[in-house]
């Protein structure tokens, strides 16, 4: 009796230490697996941008002169020569005229809730607001700009409907960026400045400011790069195939992403395009990595 | 004193007005679009057939404004889109919050930041001039509701994977340590404890990730071959609703039916989005107040 009990442990163990030898060998290969499957998944993460950004330079790059990003379209519409100033031109004036009240608004309604707000319920509430505020996709803003400025302000399809179209698209992230800096800061800095009885102001542009600046600006210029590559906020406000005027506020402008799109639409994939999207791509990814690294240069 | 309490006042009360400002602009974005919905959209239509069964035609006789094949489109390419890019971006979660020593970790991050940045006329534009071609060798057209919805799988992917990442580094490293030290393989640690606290900040990202799908216009619009007739397959051409609001609106006169019926799909999309916002923030709070206890 005793003797098959010891059998059967002993058939037991060795069973045990097979299954053992097995998995361990199973676990090794599984986590190689694990190991490597995450890498390439990382390595595709990252070489899509690049990827993007190096096709677009390749069919794109030779288009790319000085008198293509510096002089008009030629021909009466848009047929694929001349260059793409006009677009420029009225992209870097939708942003900033459109950065003029959502930083106002941004950068205001961020100091509150961080610096002088006590109430968690209103904090809460504010920032549920905006943040469906930046979850409305733009085509909706359109939509809003068109109703209220184009049609009810009669301010027709022009700079200015759409600049405040791309100030709304903007404003709820330079809120929440400015917010999520400021609260950053360091509570014992604050505490240290409290305790010393300085003045709230004081506090903010003393204490909070400087640390919190980077972290902001980054933000900012986010929001900007954001608004400088969206059609959508544009197509019922501002946009046009093609002008030869100046810049009026009350007049429809070119910018660089519906230039894009109706390029597209008329032509086709040129080379007149490819450069139309490199510049757009190379403009938004070289400043948003400015942004990065400045936000990196200075961590909170 | 005098004048650091006078400074004070003017800060406080001044930052106060932009924060009431800001957030009465929502409630005017909201409210004036709601102004200038009609649902159904015009008389003698049925909210059924609005929603679902008519088809858009607003030009024929009688005008017919149905945003049904909309949804339908829009659900595929969303829908097609999501499911392409999430084990893609579970496994960018795992990468970013397991695997990635902190060098490569500090390339990656940001440059997914930069993939959520480049702008959606530019994916467009590029699915135009390398996707659509490709498929015209099999398919009679290349522009369909698949290729919309492939480019969409790209646009979608850093918000799905960052929020992944995110949820997974919250997960308790002892439950994850401790699960190791059992001698289970990562794989099973991941699947048995990880991904099983972390599942709702992963829903998070895929609810997150339809939100902006469902609002994603141009590339779209580039893409989907923008055909108002309802979609029978992933292969046709089809309309999704933001690309149907881009298409028609320019062509609808001020105040008529069709531009009722172009504002409610608007509004529809509004909401929906905003609701979906709301979810995701809930299922946030839930995995954070989850690891509290």
């Amino acid at each position: 009796m005793q003797n098959v009990i010891d059998l059967h442990a002993g058939a037991r163990d060795a069973l045990l230490a097979a299954r053992s030898a097995r998995t361990a060998r199973g676990t090794e290969v599984s986590d190689a697996l694990y190991r490597a499957a995450a890498w390439i998944a990382g390595g595709i993460g990252v070489a899509i941008p690049v990827a993007i950004l190096a096709y677009l330079a390749w069919h794109g790059l030779s288009a790319v002169t000085i008198e293509f990003l510096f002089s008009v379209p030629r021909g009466s519409s848009l047929d694929g020569t001349g260059g793409i100033w006009p677009a420029i031109k009225g992209s870097l004036a939708l942003v900033g005229l459109g950065l003029v009240p959502a930083l106002l608004l941004g950068i205001g309604g961020g100091i509150y809730l961080a610096e002088f707000n006590r109430s968690q319920a209103l904090e809460h509430a504010a920032r549920f607001c905006i943040e469906s505020l930046a979850a409305v996709p733009g085509l909706v803003y359109s939509l809003f700009g068109y109703a209220l400025l184009v049609v009810a302000f009669k301010f027709k399809i022009s700079l200015i409907a759409g600049a405040v179209t791309l100030g709304f698209v903007m404003l709820p992230l330079i809120l929440i960026g400015t917010h999520e800096a400021l609260r950053a800061v360091d509570p014992a800095l604050r505490e240290a400045a409290h305790a010393l009885g300085v003045s709230q102001t004081y506090m903010f542009a003393r204490v909070a400011l400087p640390v919190a600046w980077p972290a902001i600006l980054t933000s900012i210029v986010l929001a900007a790069v954001h608004a400088l590559g969206a059609a959508a906020p544009l197509l019922f406000t501002s946009a046009t195939v093609f002008t030869r005027e100046p810049l009026g506020l009350f007049k429809p402008v070119m910018a660089l992403p519906t230039h894009l799109y109706f390029v597209t639409s008329e032509i086709g994939a040129t080379v007149y395009a490819f450069g139309s999207a490199l510049v757009l791509a190379a403009l938004i990814l070289g400043v948003s990595v400015f942004a990065l690294l400045l936000k990196r240069r200075h961590p909170l | 004193m005098h004048a650091a309490t006078h400074s004070d006042a003017l800060l406080r009360n001044g930052s106060l007005a932009a924060l009431a400002s800001a957030v009465a602009l929502l409630a005017l974005v909201v409210g004036y679009i709601v102004w200038e919905s009609r649902i159904p959209p015009a008389d003698g239509t049925s909210l059924a057939g609005f929603l679902l069964f008519d088809r858009w035609d607003p030009t024929g006789q009688p005008p017919l404004l149905g945003i049904g094949h909309a949804w339908m489109a829009t659900l595929l390419v969303v829908g097609l889109a999501v499911a392409l890019a999430t084990p893609l971006a579970i496994l960018i979660g795992i990468f970013l919050a397991e695997i990635a020593p902190p060098a490569a970790r500090a390339v990656a991050e940001p440059t997914l930041q930069l993939l959520a940045g480049v702008p959606a006329v530019v994916y467009g534009f590029v699915g135009y001039a390398t996707l659509v071609p490709f498929m015209e060798r099999w398919l009679p057209t290349g522009e369909t509701l698949l290729c919309a919805a492939v480019i969409l799988a790209l646009m979608v992917l850093p918000f799905i994977a960052a929020t992944a990442a995110e949820s997974f580094s919250l997960v308790a490293r002892e439950l994850r340590y401790g699960g190791l030290a059992l001698g289970v393989s990562r794989w099973y640690a991941f699947s048995r404890i990880t991904l099983r606290k972390a599942a709702p900040g992963v829903l998070a990202g895929v609810i997150l990730g339809m939100g902006r799908g469902l609002g994603e216009t141009l590339a779209v619009l580039m893409l989907s071959g923008n055909s108002p007739l309802f979609p029978d397959s992933l292969v046709s051409r089809g309309q999704p609703l933001t690309a149907l609001i881009a298409t028609d609106l320019g062509e609808s006169a001020i105040h008529s039916d069709r531009y009722y019926a172009l504002f409610s799909a608007g509004l529809m999309l509004m909401v929906t989005v905003i609701a979906i916002n709301a979810l995701v923030i809930r299922l946030k709070q839930r995995l954070v107040g989850a690891e509290r206890h």
